[in-house]
């Protein structure tokens, strides 16, 4: 508080300094008249206007300061839920191994980070949570298909025929014929966490 | 009601969930029905109480998982989807799970072969 008050003397006083350098400045200032009296409405314009830079700086401000801070938090969690899906991604792209417990645990964790997301920003925002609700659950149905395609056997014996991945000794074995759908499952929830982060930002 | 028959699934069986199967993992869906679910629901009913299923506490449960556990009791014939009724879900952590347990539970009834 103290530097604050520090802060805005210097900046009237360098004000002042200015404005008496400024009026050193013009030679011929006889156009110029000083009343030594000063009207009622005159003493009111000035308080309105010290008012409204008082409001526009603390009120405003501070509401626009806030609102970034929450909406910073939003998309940090949306971040979270982002680099649990790339690093799933990395993993099938590269190996035909996975474990089981590892790929089950980041998408669980993504689906709690999800949900607090949502839970916070109904908490904060009502209107936005139930006016994107569906985006949330189409995300939300995207995580699990990925989760149906990579750690579900039966899930593609039941709709193809034939499995694509195999689940042994807490492994789950992939094999080329399931990467491109996986692929093209994680690109959707990117996607949809895009979108998603864009309307936080500009809500 | 009364009080009602609780299955906490991170402290009574895992906090780390498997698969669908005995043979694809451990902690897998049917050891979750089989020794831990159907024993508790018929405690519950024997008693005309409620199973309270907590689902909170695990590092997550996989689609298989679930619907081994849940759509099993269907599948296998023990009961219809109003066993519903009888199940009461508790997940403040993740709430969907909640949605996916009962659309695995009616999915399983209308796809019963009858």
């Amino acid at each position: 508080m103290p530097g604050k008050i520090v802060k805005y003397s210097t900046i009237v006083i360098c004000s002042l300094v200015v404005g008496w350098t400024a009026g050193q400045s013009i030679e011929d200032i006889s156009f110029f008249s000083i009343s030594r009296e000063i009207s009622i409405s005159d003493i009111l314009s000035i308080i309105t206007n010290i008012a409204l830079a008082c409001f526009v700086t603390y009120i405003i401000e501070r509401s626009i300061t806030e609102s970034r801070v929450e909406k910073d938090i939003f998309i940090g969690e949306l971040d979270s839920v982002l680099a649990d899906i790339l690093s799933l991604e990395s993993s099938c792209a590269h190996d035909y191994i996975l474990s089981f417990k590892d790929t089950n645990y980041k998408i669980g964790r993504s689906r709690k980070s999800l949900s607090k997301l949502w839970q916070l920003l109904s908490e904060t925002d009502f209107d936005f949570s139930t006016k994107y609700d569906t985006e949330y659950r189409g995300l939300i149905n995207c995580i699990r298909n990925l989760d149906e395609k990579l750690t579900d056997s039966e899930h593609y014996a039941n709709s193809t025929g034939f499995k694509k991945v195999n689940i042994a000794n807490n492994h789950i074995y992939l094999n080329d014929s399931v990467k491109p759908d996986i692929d093209n499952t994680i690109s959707d929830i990117k996607k949809k966490i895009f979108r998603l982060k864009i309307k936080i930002n500009k809500k | 009601m009364g009080k009602n028959v609780i299955l906490n699934i991170s402290k009574e069986f895992s906090k780390c969930p498997g698969a669908r199967f005995k043979n694809e993992s451990d902690y897998s869906g049917e050891e979750f029905r089989e020794d831990f679910l159907l024993p508790k629901l018929e405690e519950a009913q024997s008693k005309g109480q409620k199973l309270q299923v907590i689902l909170d506490g695990s590092a997550g449960y996989s689609t298989a998982f679930i619907e081994e556990a849940f759509g099993g009791l269907i599948r296998k014939g023990q009961y219809s989807s109003d066993v519903l009724n009888d199940l009461i879900f508790i997940s403040d952590e993740d709430p969907t799970y909640i949605d996916d347990i009962k659309m695995y539970i009616q999915n399983a009834w209308k796809n019963r072969k009858v």
